[in-house]
């Protein structure tokens, strides 16, 4: 049958073999898990096989497109690629901007990607001719220099992902970039991608994508556009991107010195915004999108003066910079370098401070660094990269994240380290305590912000706000009294489950994970595009269960991985209190009213899994959920395995 | 003023293109009722680094009649029509 909205065929590339083959998209896929992340998830639980060493020929990639992507749906060009992560084992999907569009025009949902070359290669696919291609003369380069080399040999405009030196090395906190803009981050996908020797994906193609109503499409996405381009803050937006919320950042983001001290550069992160307009050079859109985010940054004077940055936010330029050392050009360089060799840098700025909290406090020693001493300074940290790339010296024994570096350096150096799942939290919650900080720890794959934008992100709403946007976002009622169960106060944790699902199904779609232009949506709207799109009635509420039940699925894997309750632990180091300048703060409620302890924060997670209807103790789907979710074979495979009761 | 006139008065700023394609998508979809930018009959070139962007039309490009959908269509201004 012809699809439409879809590109309406799968691609299987099993890279030891050699072995390439089309798929037709099936239908129950498409019925129950609409497209994108759905797909991903859906696919990668089928196929990989649980216990699997994530960086071996036996591992998949599952790379998808949103259904809307390639379209004028305003916004929806996200990719995802789902795998099982090195960093801890679990299987994640990370997410970016573009690519997506071109491999539908290519003709294609979904690539699945096994197996391992035996040398570099990468994988091109252009319309119907899709080939392994030698890849050597750009193996050991960076990202960029690999990306300019494929774009010229394919065309300037194919889309490419491709990974770095790092991934290449097999660091476990690499990542893959889409056109130099976008990061598919947190997790090693990059390393995932490296162990099977593929350096990169390359697509474009001619086909078009079909829409079953045209006019019914283009009056919704038309009337959405409309809106994005009225947004008050437009005009800062488009070079300031998320940094125009730095006020908010100002009170939801994290720490200095390794999660020791309020950091007084984030305390003055409004003044940072004149700084980050110095160096905007020019803004760069996903497709089909009027709120451009991402940015190209020049430094125009002062140290490394003309060096030019491609930058997924300019707000990333901030990344490195420490205030009493550190300046921004000087961020700006570290950050560049991480992007070149495919590092993520919020992980590597993370182990990098954490290797210094530890040189400090005298528990690794100048012979542990190299010979090199490890200060709060640029030269500590351009260094530390560089070795982490090259898995060279000390940071040899970062590469493998944080967790596996801790175990290194003994008990002490097990106790200095902040982490969920491996990951670095990103966010401190003593600062204000959010959905992110929450959602983070409950996440299948570890922290990450990607309900972000959501309500439950932002400090000081009142019930009546979130009573207000549980409505729009199609929260039943009886959840809403569960949620807004005071006047004066919500329940967090509760909240988060609903947040998750929403951003949930738009990932299905390929809906931009910005809250800004998450904003410009809603189910309803969701619904309409699909349904015009694709000529497959979909109504809000479905679309709903589908981000659930996508969600479950990942994390029914990952439950299969032996991931349980016992993984979603909020770090001990936030029931410390926070030094700042003139205070210590410590961890309190959303509203601020009052401390919490070990217990409140177990009640909140009793909540999540109770308002997710899964099981309590073990905080993974039970029987009934993954029914009511039209789950029923995944439901099958976990009893087989005794994980749920019969 | 329609067809071929109207793609003489469209003044193209290549500075304010942030590559989105939209311009193409929408030419694409009146051209063809699919989207594909390689369909459309207005151009994006890229610059290598991808940095920036030159825009061009094809032969083929017959204004929309009077709609000149890319020049309402465009985001970020880089397409504005001169009225004579």
């Amino acid at each position: 049958m012809e699809f439409k909205g879809y590109a309406g065929s799968g691609l299987w590339v099993d890279l030891s073999t050699g072995n390439i083959r089309k798929e037709p998209l099936d239908l129950d896929l498409v019925r129950r898990f609409v497209g994108g992340s759905g797909f991903t998830n859906k696919l990668a639980y089928d196929l990989i096989p649980p216990g699997v060493e994530p960086l071996s020929p036996e591992n998949f990639v599952v790379i998808g497109s949103g259904v809307l992507s390639g379209t004028l749906a305003p916004g929806c060009t996200k990719v995802m690629a789902t795998t099982k992560l090195p960093i801890n084992n679990a299987i994640g999907t990370p997410f970016a901007g573009g690519f997506s569009h071109r491999l539908k025009y290519a003709g294609y949902d979904y690539v699945i990607i096994t197996g391992r070359a035996d040398r570099p290669v990468y994988l091109k696919i252009m319309d119907d001719d899709v080939s392994l291609v030698d890849a050597s003369h750009v193996w050991g380069k960076d990202i960029f220099e690999t990306t300019d080399l494929l774009k010229a040999e394919n065309g300037v405009d194919c889309s490419v992902i491709a990974i770095g030196k790092a991934g290449e090395n097999l660091v476990r906190i690499s990542l893959a970039m889409v056109d130099k803009f976008g990061t598919l981050g947190r997790g090693g996908l990059g390393a995932v991608l490296g162990s099977k020797n593929l350096k990169a994906v390359v697509a474009n193609g001619t086909k078009g994508i079909g829409i079953a109503d045209i006019a019914g499409f283009m009056e919704v996405a038309s009337s959405v556009r409309e809106k994005m381009l009225n947004f008050p803050l437009r005009k800062e937006w488009l070079k300031l991107g998320v940094a125009i919320g730095a006020m908010i950042f100002s009170k939801i983001m994290g720490t200095g010195k390794n999660w020791e001290k309020l950091s007084a550069q984030i305390q003055d992160f409004t003044g940072q915004t004149q700084k980050l307009l110095q160096i905007f050079q020019s803004g760069h859109a996903c497709p089909a999108c009027p709120l451009n985010c991402r940015a190209l940054v020049t430094l125009k004077d002062g140290e490394y003066t003309g060096l030019t940055a491609p930058t997924s936010s300019i707000l990333h330029s901030v990344a490195f910079e420490r205030n009493d050392t550190f300046n921004l050009n000087q961020s700006v360089k570290c950050l560049d370098l991480c992007n070149r060799y495919g590092l993520d840098a919020l992980e590597t700025k993370a182990l990098i401070d954490y290797a210094i909290d530890l040189y400090q406090a005298g528990i690794i020693t100048k012979e542990d660094a190299d010979g090199q001493e490890l200060n709060w300074d640029f030269t500590t940290t351009l260094n530390l990269i560089g070795k982490i790339g090259c898995r060279e010296g000390l940071g040899g024994i970062l590469a493998d994240g944080l967790i596996a570096a801790s175990k290194k350096f003994g008990k002490l150096g097990i106790e200095r380290v902040v982490a969920i799942k491996g990951l670095n939290p990103m966010v401190d919650p003593r600062a204000h305590l959010s959905g992110c900080e929450l959602s983070s720890c409950v996440n299948p794959r570890g922290p990450n912000v990607s309900a972000g934008g959501a309500i439950s992100f932002f400090p000081g709403k009142t019930v009546q706000q979130v009573a207000k946007y549980c409505q729009k976002m199609s929260v039943p009622e009886e959840a809403i009294k569960r949620i807004c169960f005071s006047d004066t106060e919500f329940n967090l944790a509760r909240l988060i489950k609903y947040e998750e699902d929403w951003y949930s199904s738009y990932s299905c779609l390929g809906i931009c994970a910005r809250g800004v232009v998450k904003s410009y949506y809603n189910q309803h709207i969701a619904a309409k595009l699909y349904t015009s799109a694709t000529g497959f009635d979909v109504t809000a509420i479905e679309l709903q269960d589908a981000g659930e039940r996508a969600w479950n699925i990942l994390k029914a894997a990952n439950a299969r991985e032996g991931f349980t309750r016992k993984d979603d632990k909020f770090p001990d180091k936030f029931f410390e209190p926070l030094k700042a300048e003139d205070k210590e703060i410590r961890l309190m409620n959303y509203n601020r009213t009052r401390e919490l302890t070990r217990d409140d924060i177990e009640k909140m997670f009793d909540d999540y899994y109770d308002e997710r209807g899964w099981d309590i103790e073990k905080g993974i789907p039970t029987r009934k959920k993954l029914e009511d979710l039209d789950l029923e074979d995944v439901a099958a495979d976990l009893q087989k395995k005794d994980m749920i009761s019969h | 003023m329609a067809g071929k006139r109207a793609v003489e008065a469209i003044l193209v700023k290549p500075n304010e293109c942030h590559g989105c394609l939209t311009c193409q998508l929408i030419c694409s979809l009146r051209g063809s009722g699919r989207f594909n930018p390689s369909r459309a009959h207005i151009m994006i070139n890229r610059s290598k680094d991808g940095y920036e962007y030159r825009l061009s039309f094809m032969d083929g490009c017959d204004g929309c009649g009077d709609d000149i959908l890319c020049v309402h269509s465009c985001p970020y201004g880089a397409l504005i029509l001169e009225r004579n």
